[in-house]
């Protein structure tokens, strides 16, 4: 009971963070148009919707108290599901390593090789993967107090900037003009939430409702002041030409005559969510693979 | 002790990921030329860039402060840039360049070629401002006033004025990317002219397609940013008359029957002596006629009518400009 409610902020800042994600660097994407952020707002909705659907089959698939008494039919079942959900999270594990190596590569270390930048992230991905999960809940509640601090600052300086016409739409889209920007969300951030549940079972053995949606809730509301920041500032289209439209949005950002170019903080912002990410994805990974054997050893 | 040592090997693995990166090159030459404004002009076929860097020493950033001006010349963009790079031992950082000035001899074509090059430029502040000017490097050659770049010092300029006027120009770069993408393709930058190694804002030029179109003069420049909706509260000169500005509303009624009919209707709360809300009326008018000729929504009523008449820009869209060069516009300013 107390460690569930020492580390609840905890996991609600893991689902802010892991919601950011690899979405904070490149949203909005190729294609965003004057609906982007209309369909962004469904889309929360369709996250909201659907993580709350998925609890209850989380907590029956994920949670650790399977009995041996399983019928063959279920196990292989079961086996399927959990590969399934270590494939899954491999692969957003790879999509927000690769986004970010990228980011890495081009930005903050050009002058060296792309396996500098490759290795350094590697080792603090291995760092707090052998470590043990509350050590990592305890750095993200402190990266998503900096992260939070980052986004709301910078999206408060930039507010005399900002050009509201962007968003606003005088004639409403009809569900073909909305569809792509619902699909582009759809598939990162709303898709990969859905893995917290998981996560959830995993390390607290039961899913945290109330957490949960205070996590959504900041991850989400965090991540949309980022995408006005951008298309505020930007405009829909020119935005999504930007290979990393909140970056470029902060570098704009100028406090009295001496700070200029402040992007450098937005950087932490990509690396804490990035690396949120991918620690769940993987750990869930590592879970999913040693139920999936704990199923075939019990045959 | 474990603990203090895990949290020291974060921090040093996490650091280098988070921009703290060791420029050794900087480090070692002890001196870095940081780019304060870019300048670009074509005459005849040569095409010359002028790039204004300030050198400053790191350990001391007062002393050997040393304001240079490039300038390179090529056939196009890509040489005359290489030729300024050749002339030069440090390499330019343009992260901190803030304004970039169009010269008097720049097409279309040079107006592409230079938007490209400052956005593939690593670094390149998306806040930089453009400027247009009959002589870019007679304009970077001007005395600092204030700061200690010329580059900076127009900024300064031109921040102050609009603060002053209330006049805004959108003239960012990511402002000028923005409105390039859009299928009416206006933009104006803020003109300045040198007189006597000074500098002076002297009025706009209105861009149609990436070419300069229209040039006002700063009653001109007022009188259209009200009817263009960028004025805000401030104080400005009419017929030689100060008047302070208060409230702007205006309001757009379009109609189409035969011809686009547009409506203008602009509450404006003026304070000064004279009457010269007419004046205004008849000088939006007058601009929009010469905007009629050279074939430029200047007034952006093509962007106003596809978000909110969507009918009328359904039957119009297909051939804007020929509606647009035909159309008719009335003014009341109250």
């Amino acid at each position: 009971m107390k460690k569930e409610t020492v580390f609840s902020s905890h996991f609600s800042a893991l689902t802010a963070l892991f919601i950011l994600g690899n979405g904070v660097m490149v949203l909005p994407v190729k294609g965003a148009d004057e609906y982007s952020f209309l369909g962004y707002l469904i889309s929360i909705a369709i996250a909201f919707l659907l993580y709350f659907a998925v609890i209850p089959v989380a907590n029956r698939l994920f949670a650790d108290n399977k009995s041996g008494n399983l019928r063959a039919y279920k196990k292989i079942l079961l086996t399927i599901i959990y590969l399934f959900t270590a494939v899954l999270a491999v692969l957003y594990a790879a999509e927000t390593f690769l986004s970010f190596i990228s980011f890495a590569s081009t930005v903050l270390l050009k002058s060296y090789p792309k396996w500098v930048a490759v290795l350094i992230f590697l080792a603090v991905i291995a760092f707090f993967l052998l470590r043990r999960q509350e050590d990592f809940l305890k750095f993200t509640l402190l990266a998503f107090c900096f992260t939070a601090a980052v986004i709301v600052f910078f999206f408060i300086a930039s507010v005399k900037n900002l050009d509201f016409n962007n968003i606003v739409i005088l004639n409403i889209p009809n569900f073909k003009e909305l569809l792509p920007q619902i699909k582009t969300y759809a598939l990162n951030p709303v898709l990969p939430t859905l893995l917290m549940a998981v996560y959830g079972n995993i390390v607290f053995k039961k899913s945290r409702p109330k957490e949960t949606f205070w996590g959504l809730g900041l991850g989400f509301t965090l991540l949309a002041m980022c995408i006005l920041n951008s298309v505020l500032l930007f405009g829909a289209h020119f935005a999504a030409a930007l290979d990393y439209p909140y970056a470029s949005a902060v570098s704009t950002v100028t406090i009295g005559r001496l700070f200029t170019r402040l992007d450098g903080f937005s950087y932490f912002v990509y690396f804490a969510s990035a690396l949120a990410k991918i620690i769940v994805c993987l750990f869930i990974t590592r879970s999913m693979l040693k139920k999936a054997n704990k199923l075939k050893c019990k045959d | 002790m474990r603990k203090v040592v895990a949290v020291l090997l974060s921090l040093i693995l996490i650091l280098p990921l988070c921009g703290c990166t060791f420029k050794v090159n900087s480090l070692e030459k002890g001196l870095e030329a940081l780019v304060s404004a870019i300048g670009f002009n074509q005459q005849g076929d040569i095409f010359s860039i002028y790039i204004e860097t300030v050198t400053v020493n790191s350990e001391s950033s007062e002393a050997d402060k040393k304001l240079t001006l490039t300038e390179g010349n090529g056939k196009n963009l890509a040489d005359a840039y290489n030729d300024a790079c050749r002339k030069t031992v440090r390499p330019f950082m343009f992260s901190h360049c803030a304004v970039a000035i169009l010269g008097d001899g720049i097409t279309a074509k040079r107006t592409r070629e230079i938007c490209r090059f400052l956005y593939n430029k690593d670094e390149i502040n998306l806040a930089l401002r453009f400027l247009y000017t009959d002589s870019p490097k007679e304009l970077l050659s001007c005395e600092t006033v204030a700061s200690v770049a010329v580059g900076y010092d127009l900024v300064d300029a031109l921040d102050r004025q609009s603060d002053y006027s209330g006049t805004i120009f959108k003239n960012r770069f990511y402002e000028v990317e923005a409105a390039r993408k859009k299928a009416i393709n206006i933009f104006t930058l803020p003109e300045f002219t040198v007189k006597n190694k000074a500098y002076e804002k002297t009025g706009s030029v209105i861009f149609r397609n990436d070419e300069p179109v229209m040039w006002l003069d700063e009653q001109e420049t007022f009188i259209y940013s009200i009817a263009a909706g960028t004025q805000r509260n401030g104080t400005v000169l009419l017929n030689g008359k100060e008047y302070s500005i208060k409230k702007l509303e205006t309001e757009h009624e379009f109609s189409m029957d035969k011809r686009l009919q547009t409506k203008l209707d602009i509450n404006i709360e003026l304070k000064g002596d004279g009457r010269p809300k007419s004046d205004i009326a008849a000088s939006v008018s007058e601009l929009f006629i010469n905007s009629k000729l050279k074939g430029a929504d200047i007034f952006l009523f093509g962007e106003i009518i596809e978000k909110k008449e969507a009918k009328i820009w359904k039957q119009i869209e297909h051939d804007y400009y020929t509606i647009y060069k035909n159309s008719q516009l009335a003014v009341t300013v109250k």
